[in-house]
């Protein structure tokens, strides 16, 4: 428990280091590295959940109505709906974020199994 | 877990980062959001005001700058030398409008494709085939050497925009920068000069309105030429000129030449004897003239000037006992505006108004002592050549001589600018080609000069010392001091001997068409000096005013053959105004730059009303009708009358002038906001109302028109006449430099139109709404130093940040025609440069 607990933690961590530091969605891959000690059935939706929350947490920065008036503009620009563009990047982010965080801990299942096999 | 599967989830991950990475730009951090954390801070999160950003330090300023954002978005920078006070104007203007005064100082360097790509090129060679880089380049080495002193407030400036963007990070980087994916750069004098040369070129008069006028006269007759195109507008006399009186400057005037102006101007000046070419010549190269036209002109950003105002009054005329000036130019009104408002103290400088961003100083503005205000004259002082050329020369006096050349490289590919003695060829078709003459492109830009002079003005007399030193591009520069006041047309006129029919010579300003570059004999032979610009300092009628309007009357001892000027119509409003009334107030003043009256209208609507009378009507036309009849000639949003009045001209032009212009290509006659239409109508109507332009009857002509426009207003809004009104087809839109909708303000209904004081610019077309609003007063000023009362207002704020109500602080009293007190600021956020 206490192990879920640190690595969930540890997760948040990075996800906030990397949403901060690092502009681009290939980072989300590193929150997954400490969710392999939880089975992967959760692992996954742990990283899912911590790249949505904390990407999305970021916008609690700003005026929600600048946030607003800002993806209406940029939108029309993009051509996507202004709704769709705030949540975007949290999106991708949090599925790069899960599935990284089934890899790794398929990556240590299968590792352990391998070694308990040996 | 089957193992198999890690390798499917690792490339769905590796698919998921290579497609997500256009969308790197909405990192919620770093990403387009933090524009809005610049909001959060000031606005939102109401930090106290007079919060201070401290602790900014820069080894190269002598003393600490204190730069204060005003409530209405104006900069008052406090400094104890002079290259502080202008490092930290170029601090201040660049944390507000970096990426403006960044783009549009790349434009005018012919490098913006660098930045947008494709979409710029052509913007790109238009300003090499102008010469705006060069041109920057010779003044910046003339200041360098001549002018020292400006030439380090130049470097200052350049040293604060270069200390805000060295402490900027990528987060704060302005909004359009992330969607460019661009990056700032170093800011450099060069720069400034580039912009001041690109908005000098916008405001130059000659080569287009030669070019257009040769086309009109080359594709019909002298007469349609001069009927459309007359040489001094309708209704002018001597008492509407900017100078008023006959044309007689300092006691010289065309008489004493010996030359008779009625004779000179009854003349052809289209004619071979006048121009040097043949009109058989001129009809064979309409579409080299309509290439030239295309070539010069920014396909991505239009600071083309249609009109501005201003006018000046005496201490006499005036309630204060001290002249009052009056200054509304009109520009481009972009969001943010071209104008940053800026109050810069200290160093021996006292001086509140607007820069231009990517200037320093105060270009239009005041001081303790003075004020002045910058209009248009529509005088040519550019010129356009035509080049007989073979391969790569080109003809002069009868020899074959090599043009010089101007390599560049644009997206990786190389072009080259050739020039002639004249000027570089705009456009080449054949063994012919068109060459541009500025004088720009020979002589050092003297204004950047002026500019600090006037700011750091303390006298009428300093004023007109800075006038003398104001060469590109022309304009009228009205002036007030404690006691004196005037207008005076500064800048660079090029002179052209003529020898007339009568075998006389005169020296004239521009021509009605190309002049031919093959004989030295139509070269510029000077510039008018200047003691006898058109000028009127003192004038004992106790006011001067020059809306765009010619600037001298018949007698001019240069006479002003390449005049392209507007209607007159605000000249009229302004002159009437101004002779009636005895006394002013700066409250009247402020009413004159909000008149909503037009000139034209008012005096063709009883033509207009009396041709109409005993139609028979329908029910919608009779109600129609009856609005234009009770109408006054104003252009208030809620009337009806400005509505019927404008598509019933709309209408009329599209079955007179389009139906013959157009067939013959002439497109930009119709398209022009201030023309001669509605003044061309009325002079018809008094003078010729069985002209062919009304199908040889004029009652009947408004009638069939009249009809039409009902029909197609019914249409188009709705059965309704009451609900036409004028704000629901008028509209201003302030558009974003890059062209992008959603990053512009508005639209908003608007008052006026193209002859109302109050200026709301539309050409004559048939739609509902009329093309938008896009250039009008881009700021209103009232001066009077005397009384040390002064009052503006621009559609805009400080900040280029559109999320920031401080970047449209001021528009909401632009709309209402609002003014600040420019003596009271009360300071919203404070930052110290060290």
């Amino acid at each position: 428990m206490i192990r879920a607990i640190i690595s969930i933690l540890a997760s948040i961590v990075i996800s906030y280091a990397t949403l901060i530091l690092l502009p681009i969605t290939l980072f989300a891959v590193a929150i997954g590295i400490p969710l392999f000690l939880i089975k992967p059935r959760y692992s996954g939706i742990y990283g899912f959940a911590i790249g949505l929350l904390t990407s999305l947490s970021i916008y609690l920065l700003y005026s929600p109505s600048a946030v607003y008036q800002l993806s209406v503009r940029t939108g029309e620009i993009i051509g996507i709906p202004g709704s769709v563009l705030i949540i975007l990047y949290p999106l991708i982010y949090a599925v790069i974020a899960g599935l990284s965080s089934l890899l790794f801990s398929g990556i240590y299942e299968i590792a352990k199994n391998i070694g308990n096999r040996r | 877990m089957k193992w198999w599967i890690l390798p499917f989830i690792g490339a769905i991950i590796a698919v998921l980062v290579i497609l997500s990475s256009p969308f790197s730009i909405l990192n919620p951090y770093m990403g387009i959001w933090s524009e809005a954390s610049i909001v959060t801070r000031s606005e939102v999160l109401n930090l106290p005001k007079n919060l201070t950003y401290d602790g900014i330090f820069f080894p190269t300023l002598k003393r600490p700058v204190r730069i204060e954002v005003t409530d209405n978005g104006e900069g008052v920078i406090l400094a104890k030398d002079p290259y502080d006070l202008y490092f930290g104007e170029g601090y201040y203007q660049a944390s507000q409008r970096l990426f403006e005064m960044e783009f549009f100082g790349l434009v005018a360097s012919g490098n913006v494709s660098s930045w947008v790509g494709e979409e710029g090129l052509n913007s790109d060679l238009a300003m090499h085939l102008i010469g705006i880089p060069y041109n920057a380049n010779l003044t910046l080495n003339c200041l360098r050497m001549k002018y020292p002193v400006i030439y380090s407030y130049l470097e200052a400036f350049s040293n604060g925009v270069n200390a805000y963007i060295s402490q900027l990070n990528s987060r704060d980087e302005p909004l359009c920068f992330r969607l460019l994916h661009a990056k700032p750069y170093l800011w450099s004098p060069y720069y400034t000069l580039a912009f001041a040369e690109f908005m000098a070129w916008g405001l130059t008069s000659g080569f287009s309105g030669e070019i257009q006028s040769a086309m009109i006269y080359a594709s019909f007759n002298y007469s349609i030429a001069s009927l459309l195109n007359p040489y001094y507008p309708y209704f002018t006399n001597g008492n509407i000129t900017m100078m008023p009186g006959d044309g007689t400057i300092n006691g010289y005037n065309l008489t004493d030449q010996g030359v008779n102006p009625s004779y000179l101007w009854s003349l052809n000046w289209y004619q071979d004897w006048a121009i040097g070419i043949p009109k058989s010549t001129l009809q064979s190269i309409i579409p080299l003239m309509n290439y030239s036209l295309n070539n010069i002109s920014d396909p991505l950003t239009n600071f083309i000037d249609f009109g501005s105002n201003s006018w000046v009054v005496s201490g006499n005329k005036s309630t204060t006992g001290f002249p009052i000036l009056a200054n509304d130019p009109h520009l481009t009104l972009y969001f943010p505006s071209v104008w940053i408002q800026v109050w810069l103290m200290g160093g021996g400088y006292n001086v509140s108004g607007w820069a231009l961003a990517g200037i320093p100083g105060v270009l239009i503005g005041h001081t303790n002592q003075t004020a002045w205000g910058l209009t248009t004259p529509f005088g040519a002082s550019s010129d356009a050549y035509l080049e007989v050329l073979k391969g790569n020369d080109y003809l002069y006096e009868g020899n074959y001589l090599p043009m010089k050349h101007v390599s560049f490289v644009l997206l990786g590919k190389k072009y080259s600018v050739y020039y002639t003695n004249n000027g570089p060829l705009v456009a080449r078709e054949g063994n012919y080609g068109i060459s541009l003459y500025w004088p720009a492109q020979q002589s050092p830009m003297t204004t950047v000069v002026a500019e600090f002079l006037l700011d750091n003005s303390t006298s009428f007399a300093d004023l007109l010392r800075a006038a003398e030193l104001w060469n590109f591009p022309p304009q009228n520069m009205a002036l007030v001091g404690r006691h004196n006041f005037g207008i005076i047309n500064a800048g660079t006129y090029p002179l052209i001997n003529e020898t007339l029919p009568d075998g006389r010579n005169v020296m004239v300003i521009g021509s009605r068409g190309p002049l031919n570059g093959s004989s030295g004999r139509y070269e510029p032979v000077g510039f008018v000096p200047f003691k006898y610009l058109p000028q009127t300092i003192d004038p004992e009628r106790g006011y001067a005013f020059a809306p765009n309007q010619p600037t001298a009357w018949v007698n001019y001892p240069f006479p002003l053959i390449g005049g392209y000027w507007v209607s007159d119509g605000r000249a009229l409003d302004v002159y009437h105004y101004l002779s009636v009334v005895q006394k002013l107030s700066i409250s009247n003043m402020m009413g004159l730059q909000g008149n909503v009256t037009d000139y034209w209208s008012y005096l063709l609507k009883p033509y207009l009303v009396n041709s109409l009378k005993g139609m028979n009507m329908s029910g919608l036309e009779s109600k129609a009708y009856s609005y234009l009849q009770e109408w006054n000639s104003t252009f208030y949003q809620g009337e009806v009358g400005p509505t019927v009045y404008t598509y019933l001209i709309a209408e009329m032009v599209n079955t007179s002038l389009n139906s013959f212009l157009l067939k013959k290509g002439i497109y930009f006659y119709t398209q022009t906001s201030d023309s001669y239409i509605p003044s061309l109508f009325l002079y018809l109507a008094i003078n010729q109302p069985n002209s062919t332009l009304f199908n040889g009857n004029f009652t009947f002509f408004v009638r069939e028109n009249f009809a039409r426009e009902i029909s197609f207003l019914s249409l188009e809004l709705n059965q309704n006449v009451s609900s036409w009104t004028w704000g629901k087809v008028h509209y201003v839109e302030f558009y974003s430099p890059l062209g992008i909708t959603a990053l512009s303000l508005g639209p908003y209904p608007e008052w006026g139109d193209s002859f109302t004081l109050s200026a709301g610019y539309f050409p004559y077309v048939l739609q509902v709404p009329l093309p938008y609003v896009t250039i009008g007063p881009s700021l209103r000023f009232i001066a009077s130093p005397g009384s040390d009362q002064f009052y503006g207002v621009f559609p805009g704020g400080s900040t280029e940040n559109i999320l920031s109500p401080l970047a449209y602080v001021q528009l909401n009293k632009w709309l209402d025609f609002e003014y600040y007190n420019m003596n009271n600021v009360s300071v919203n956020y404070t930052i110290t440069l060290k």
